[in-house]
């Protein structure tokens, strides 16, 4: 699957947050984590190592996370977290090692809760700009309000270089000056 | 014979250049989505008739939704326990308990035993109606405080909008269900409805408040309900009513002349897409500027953006204090100066925090 | 959005009118400016799915100037789509018949060949000589500057100018200047 296709069917939007979470302070997201494992199935076997190793330590480093344990007799294990939005996040762990299983926690425990989807911005603000909108005619002269137009002074092009005529001219002069000055010596 | 399998030959080369050509097709006016798997032609049309059912179910009431306490792994001592851990908050077991139960539970649990024939039901449960009380008046005293000092040029009328529109039920409820009473909440009807969820949210401050103390209350006020103001414009949410009259009483107060609409461009006055901008003036010094598709429209929007100047709540003024700045913030207990009263001359006199 | 946003955008993409004037322009190279207003390019805001182009209005549209040859030798070509139906039209000839054709065909060619193109060229305005209907002289907000200066032409200097004007020859020979009465030089 593309990133197009991607976008199309699982949306973009900006970078969002719920109920301006950090603007105060922060509130982790995971309100709840539920282990599903089988106690004998090979399948679990990773899952049942977490449970022994590693489940004590996480959930004493998240105390806002409610941990359940669920076992099912002979079905894949599998992961359900549930987010303050009320959203949730399954992924199955069947026939996972620990390690995988820790790392799915973690991307678990980290995210908001609204779906992984395209970000058409990293990041996003209300008020794009404090110095207010840009118009087409911003930084315009307001003398330019009373002007009749067709406008000549308006419409004149730059100049650019001196025509041969004034460079002429120019000559001219400076002759004329150069002979009045001998005149007088 | 011959022909038929001279038929059948082309058409396995046929089939054979589509599938070639399947990975190769520039997608042009004849390629179809399928060609490249994309099945939206059917998958949006399908999502959206599903999502009409479902509000249609919704509507009628039809449509299930799973009590979450209902599941097999549910331990509400545990959700109680995380949930003031989650806030960063220490709450009073009995207290919370007592805030989370809605006075429809209570009525309810009581009229099921009297239905299973006890005739005296003692029920050891207190509903949150005084501690919603209470809490209320924290956060509506609390929010009017701080916008006073944080705001001190806007005027009295604001704040009090500004404070009933946070603690108006939409907002209350908001905030209730973001930060996780949707499944706490006990209560007759569910989903919660949002009165029962900003009951609720009112009761968790109230709790927090015979808890830990107006200090972690106030801090949790402007941290989950104030914070509903951050990234949104406050003079939508208090909007001046006939503001020329208003913008003219006060620089007469200020002893200013009358402010003076004028037209600093335009373009396409002929046009459907006219766009006009009106800059208002007194004494000949610039007070505002505004746009529209009318002069009226950017007259009545100049008009604003003057006002907003002079109670500094433009876009570029500092946003409101949160986090580590909200605690050097003094609150203010006096009230701001109201829309009758307002003058430069008073405002001069305003200490800023 | 709120009623500040909603004028907001009305302004920042609010249509400027642009009053040019193609007297002794290049029309190749004035269609190029023209071009960038009509597309919107000029603009920040630019981006291909904005509808941010802009109306300009150009006079004395008959008082263009072609470089070179391009008079005689550019030819215009069309076909009315029947046997025997295509026509070659010279730059002078076509000018003759309709003075603001060769401004409208050149930028035409230059705008992108896109769905956009027509609609843009609905925001050119031309007119033959200075003279526009008010109803859209009203609209006009602001004035092109020209590409290359008017040259002046004899009879434009007064008759002080041309005799104070330095004379390499004097002016024995029976000269015939068009448009200048002979007493002057």
């Amino acid at each position: 699957m593309t990133t197009k296709t991607w976008r199309l069917f699982w949306g973009s939007g900006p970078a969002r947050v719920p109920l301006q979470n950090g603007v105060g302070r922060y509130v982790q997201q995971l309100q709840r984590i539920t282990f599903k494992f089988c106690k004998t199935h090979g399948g679990s076997l990773g899952m049942r190592e977490y449970i022994e190793k590693d489940l004590v330590e996480f959930a004493r480093h998240n105390p806002g996370v409610v941990v359940y344990l669920k076992p099912r007799r002979h079905r894949s294990p599998c992961l359900k977290a549930e987010y303050l939005n009320g959203e949730d996040d399954y992924i199955s762990t069947q026939k996972h090692t620990c390690e995988d299983i820790k790392k799915w926690v973690e991307y678990l425990r980290c995210r908001s809760g609204y779906p992984v989807e395209h970000l058409i911005n990293y990041h996003h603000t209300d008020h794009p700009s404090i110095q207010g909108p840009w118009t087409p005619w911003l930084h315009r002269d307001h003398k330019l309000n009373v002007v009749q137009y067709p406008n000549e002074e308006l419409s004149t092009a730059h100049k650019v270089k001196k025509t041969a005529t004034e460079e002429l001219m120019e000559l001219y002069e400076k002759q004329k000056m150069l002979t009045e000055m001998e005149k007088t010596s | 014979m011959a022909t038929k399998l001279k038929l059948g030959h082309s058409l396995c080369t046929s089939l054979l250049t589509r599938v070639a050509r399947k990975q190769l097709t520039v997608r042009n006016i004849n390629t179809t989505a399928s060609v490249f798997a994309i099945e939206a032609r059917w998958t949006a049309p399908y999502l959206r008739d599903l999502a009409k059912r479902k509000k249609i179910m919704e509507e009628k009431g039809l449509f299930p939704q799973d009590k979450r306490s209902e599941y097999i792994e549910w331990n509400y001592d545990a959700e109680l326990y995380a949930f003031g851990k989650r806030l960063q908050e220490e709450f009073e077991d009995e207290v919370l308990r007592a805030a989370l139960t809605d006075a429809s539970y209570i009525r309810q649990e009581i009229q099921r035993q009297q239905d299973l024939g006890v005739s005296s039901p003692a029920l050891m449960m207190s509903s949150n109606e005084e501690l919603s009380d209470g809490g209320a008046k924290v956060i509506t005293d609390y929010s009017s405080k701080f916008l006073r000092a944080a705001l001190p040029l806007f005027p009295e009328e604001g704040i009090s909008a500004v404070t009933e529109y946070l603690s108006s039920e939409v907002v209350l409820a908001e905030v209730g269900f973001g930060i996780g009473l949707r499944d706490l909440i006990l209560c007759q009807e569910h989903p919660p409805a949002p009165s029962t969820a900003a009951r609720a949210l009112q009761a968790v401050v109230g709790a927090l408040h015979a808890s830990s103390g107006l200090a972690r209350t106030q801090a949790f006020v402007r941290d989950f309900v104030l914070a509903h103001l951050s990234g949104k414009d406050i003079n939508s949410i208090w909007k001046v009513e006939d503001p020329m009259k208003v913008l003219s009483g006060i620089l007469a107060r200020s002893g200013c002349g009358e402010p003076e609409p004028r037209i600093i461009f335009q373009s396409g006055k002929n046009t459907i897409q006219a766009v006009y901008q009106v800059g208002i003036y007194t004494d000949k010094n610039f007070i505002g500027s505004g746009y529209g598709e009318t002069v009226g429209e950017a007259v009545e929007q100049a008009t604003h953006d003057a006002l907003r100047r002079l109670f500094h709540t433009t876009d570029s003024t500092t946003p409101l204090p949160f986090g580590p700045a909200a605690a050097d913030l003094t609150l203010k207990e006096s009230s701001n100066l109201t829309l009758q009263d307002w003058s430069l001359e008073k405002a001069k006199n305003v200490v800023s925090c | 959005m709120s009623a500040v946003g909603r004028v907001q955008q009305w302004a920042t993409f609010g249509r400027m009118w642009y009053l040019f004037d193609a007297k002794w322009q290049n029309p190749f190279h004035s269609a190029d400016k023209i071009k960038d207003i009509l597309t919107g390019t000029h603009k920040p805001i630019y981006h291909d799915l904005n509808d941010c182009g802009d109306h300009v209005v150009v006079i004395n549209s008959s008082d263009i100037a072609l470089p070179g040859v391009e008079w005689e030798k550019r030819v215009y070509f069309h076909h009315t789509g029947y046997a025997k139906g295509a026509s070659w039209t010279l730059a002078w000839e076509l000018h003759h018949k309709d003075p603001t054709m060769i401004l409208r065909k050149t930028v035409y060619s230059k705008l992108g060949k896109n769905l956009l193109r027509r609609g843009r060229m609905e925001k050119l305005h031309i007119f033959p000589d200075d003279k526009i209907p008010d109803s859209i002289l009203e609209n006009v907000s602001a004035q092109l500057r020209q590409m290359r200066p008017i040259p002046k032409r004899l009879d434009h200097y007064t008759r002080e100018e041309v005799e104070k004007f330095p004379k390499v020859v004097p002016a024995q020979i029976n000269l015939h200047l068009i448009g200048v009465p002979h007493t002057s030089i």
